[in-house]
């Protein structure tokens, strides 16, 4: 009896998987579309594993700014807003740094608008990496596994052995599982492709002024605004 | 009839010129100063330290005066020496305490990202010198500024 309640489930993960992994068949999604609260290796899921159509971007694109702001909470604020305005997502959010998502077509606007945001631009270093062999090592996989598991599924149809029909169930468990792996990975792929990574430290001016020289006069030097302002704190 | 401790007889005067002496060599290290309106006072033996609600800080010292010198070349040390430092002068002022005739300044310099008003002021008073600093973010300074000049010129030494 189990054999037909094991078959009945592959059958209904098989329909579910298909159905994840062959909805609209375009690799990236161009018009982003909201994260879905995942985090960075998850994201929305864009694009099905499959054959790739021709012209198909697969850069993953990132950015690594260190920038000098007056204020890191409004810097802050400021790179998420229009993060979010243009359809991605943060990751990442401290005084100290942010981490974005960021639409791949608009990656191209984020050194103006971490300008803006900034006192100074420190750092910037864009970088971009070619997925199109990972990616299509792994979808290769995705339909390996996929025909094995047909084969596999006929064969149980035929088993008429106990020990037969349990070998095979093991199978389709340990084939099932790594499908799901497969397909989980494909979609990671596609998502660093569709939307930038950008990790943007935060550094605030430290405001003051500069030491002074000494003066002959032991009093004057004890005039101090930042000394004064500690006492008070004691 | 055995003196016993209480109100009334010897022990109660007793007590009180005890009191009196202790308070006077308390007060003796710090200038006599009425604190500005609405600031709270630190109890401080060494100096008079006050704040207000919103954080404007205020507090008079004595110092040694030594050199003993004029007004006028304190008034030109202290300048000097403020903006060598990298104060940005705003104001200059001349006032009469209790005490006698002093200068103030009131200058500029950031705190975070804040402008912060900073004033020093100085009064020469026979072998010490009273000094006398007030500082806050600069709009709640100048709310506060009309009662610390008011307790600038109730500087008295003792």
């Amino acid at each position: 009896m189990r054999g037909p309640r094991m078959l009945a489930a592959v059958a209904v993960f098989l329909c579910l998987g298909g159905f994840l992994g062959t909805a609209v068949p375009h690799a990236v999604a161009q018009d982003g579309g909201p994260g879905a609260g995942v985090g960075d290796a998850g994201g929305p899921d864009v694009s099905p594993p499959g054959v790739a159509a021709a012209g198909e971007d697969f850069l993953a694109l990132e950015a690594r700014a260190r920038l000098l702001v007056s204020d890191r909470e409004d810097a802050a604020q400021a790179l998420i807003t229009w993060t979010e305005d243009q359809g991605g997502y943060f990751v990442e959010r401290s005084l100290e740094r942010v981490v974005l998502r960021i639409p791949s077509e608009r990656f191209a606007e984020l050194r103006s608008v971490a300008g803006a945001a900034a006192e100074e631009v420190i750092t910037y270093n864009p970088s971009a990496q070619d997925l199109r062999e990972e990616l299509s090592g792994v979808e290769a996989a995705i339909v390996s596994r996929e025909e094995n598991l047909e084969r596999v599924l006929a064969f149980l149809e035929e088993s008429d052995d106990v020990e037969g029909t349990l070998a095979l169930e093991r199978e389709i468990a340990s084939l099932m599982l790594h499908l799901e792996s497969l397909r989980g990975r494909a979609r990671a792929l596609r998502t660093r492709v569709a939307y930038a990574r950008a990790e943007i430290a935060l550094s605030a001016q430290a405001a003051g002024i500069p030491d002074a020289p000494p003066s002959s006069f032991d009093w004057l030097n004890s005039l101090d605004l930042y000394d004064f302002l500690s006492e008070a704190r004691q | 009839m055995t003196p016993v401790k209480g109100p009334g007889g010897r022990w109660l005067l007793a007590g009180a010129v005890a009191a009196t002496i202790a308070l006077l060599a308390t007060c003796a290290g710090t200038p006599s100063v009425v604190p500005p309106e609405g600031f709270a006072v630190y109890d401080d033996p060494e100096i008079v330290r006050a704040v207000s609600p919103e954080g404007v800080r205020f507090r008079v010292r004595y110092e040694a005066h030594e050199p003993e010198q004029s007004l006028e070349f304190w008034r030109e040390a202290l300048r000097r020496h403020l903006e060598r430092s990298g104060y940005g002068l705003l104001a200059e002022e001349s006032f009469s305490a209790v005490a006698g005739d002093g200068a103030l300044f009131e200058w500029v310099a950031p705190v975070g990202t804040e402008d912060w008003i900073y004033l020093t002021a100085v009064l020469p008073a026979g072998d010490r010198l009273i000094i006398a600093e007030a500082a806050g973010p600069a709009e709640l300074y100048r709310a506060r500024r009309g009662a610390i000049a008011e307790s600038l010129e109730s500087i008295g030494s003792d």
